[in-house]
């Protein structure tokens, strides 16, 4: 199916494109989970049957059509329960949908393996202008946590990722993650959005240049996420940016954005920081032990694999 | 985080297989602790954990966060214990508490 549904019942149906995706469903959990196997799945709801549907092909290009598609989950998922009698009627539950994706093969070529080696090389540099570009402070923790959620979703194999965006796509990979507790530095983009809210307290952090998020009292819906990864070429100069998203949700759970800052993606900065005369003062030991723990070689070129996207 | 998914998993198999396999007489209580009032709160950004709460037995005291409690919760729930709670919530709740997305994530 090209369709999905945010939420059961009378809901819109919307076209299944990596746009609609991310501005509809902020890349909050149900929509996007980390399934056993540690690997991404996108999920909807079916137009038709109200069952679960895995969106396939928002990030990687399906072998079959160069369009992503909703398939029938066929199982429970966070996002609905499976009704089988529902789905047995519905009309997309058709076998030109079915049975045919599950084995597909992608060629790991040169370029992917070299995306992922920049990765676990530079993983401190990348970190670095992380914290530079959106104001959080990351700890080895919380930085950990990026890079899982980064390979989970096979960022590397992502069909627009390069070198010099490899800061920016470690963000784009994640599930939003709430506000609540996190460490931002005053006057960067997410501090402004949140100074003036009545449900946030910053609270200066021990003797650092952060503030802590904490609530004002009641549980603190707010939430962030990085989407609309865009390549465009504007008066002949290649314009890259993704969208940072602060959002809460409404009664049924469907989020609503709050504020939204627009980050460009620079494609000297990296390059830049790793090859500068001071690159070694930004070399962090404990980053780089992360990435060689959660970074196995890949296998060798020309090897198949079996995504689960 | 899939580490500890795996960890959690196995300590919610664990569990079930606790209340499965106990033959013992239905009436027959186990040794407990006692909740104490004290409440301790530390929004320490590195943590899983924001809440503390005091138990005590004996003379020993010890913690227990509220991610720990929120998991009983869910097991509870899932034996019919308590009436369900709606998925948003536990999704909500799961965003803050990740220990949770075991129970989200097929």
């Amino acid at each position: 199916m090209r369709r999905f549904k945010l939420v059961p019942g009378n809901g819109k149906p919307y076209d299944i494109t990596k746009k609609n995706f991310e501005e509809l469903t902020k890349k909050e959990k149900p929509y996007m989970v980390t399934g056993k196997d540690g690997k991404k799945r996108y999920f909807g709801i079916c137009p038709a049957c109200d069952n679960p549907v895995q969106l396939l092909g928002l990030y990687k290009k399906l072998e079959n059509t160069d369009n992503p598609y909703g398939r029938h989950y066929n199982r429970d998922a966070a996002i609905a329960v499976h009704n089988e009698q529902a789905y047995r009627f519905c009309p997309y539950a058709s076998h030109v949908y079915m049975g045919t994706e599950r084995q597909k093969k992608d060629k790991l070529t040169d370029f992917e393996r070299n995306i992922y080696y920049a990765v676990r090389n530079y993983f401190d540099y990348a970190i670095y202008l992380l914290k530079q570009i959106t104001g959080l402070n990351i700890s080895e923790k919380y930085a950990g946590h990026i890079l899982r959620e980064y390979l989970a979703g096979e960022g590397y194999l992502y069909y627009g990722a390069t070198y010099y965006n490899i800061p920016w796509m470690l963000l784009y990979f994640c599930t939003a993650e709430p506000v609540y507790r996190k460490l931002v530095r005053e006057g960067s983009p997410l501090y402004e959005m949140l100074k003036e809210r009545s449900d946030v307290l910053l609270k200066p952090y021990k003797d650092s240049l952060y503030y802590q998020v904490d609530k004002a009292g009641n549980w603190l819906d707010l939430q962030y996420s990085f989407i609309l990864h865009e390549r465009k070429v504007v008066n002949d100069e290649v314009k890259e940016e993704v969208c940072f998203q602060l959002f809460s949700s409404d009664e049924k759970g469907i989020p609503v954005t709050e504020a939204k800052a627009v980050l460009d993606i620079n494609e000297y900065r990296f390059p830049n920081l790793i090859h500068s005369e001071e690159a070694a003062k930004y070399r962090h030991d404990g980053l780089l032990e992360i990435a060689e723990q959660l970074m196995p070689d890949l296998p060798d070129v020309g090897t198949d694999r079996n995504p689960s996207d | 985080m899939i580490m500890d998914n795996a960890e959690n998993r196995n300590q919610i198999e664990d569990m079930q297989n606790t209340v499965n396999n106990d033959g013992r007489a239905a009436d027959f209580l186990p040794e407990t602790a006692v909740l104490e009032t004290e409440v301790e709160r530390i929004l320490n950004p590195d943590a899983e954990d924001f809440l503390w709460f005091g138990l005590k037995k004996g003379d020993v005291h010890f913690k227990i966060g509220l991610s720990d409690i929120l998991m009983c919760l869910k097991f509870a729930e899932e034996q019919g214990e308590v009436p369900k709670l709606p998925p948003v919530w536990w999704t909500r709740v799961s965003s803050v508490y990740p220990k949770l997305d075991v129970f989200l994530n097929d």
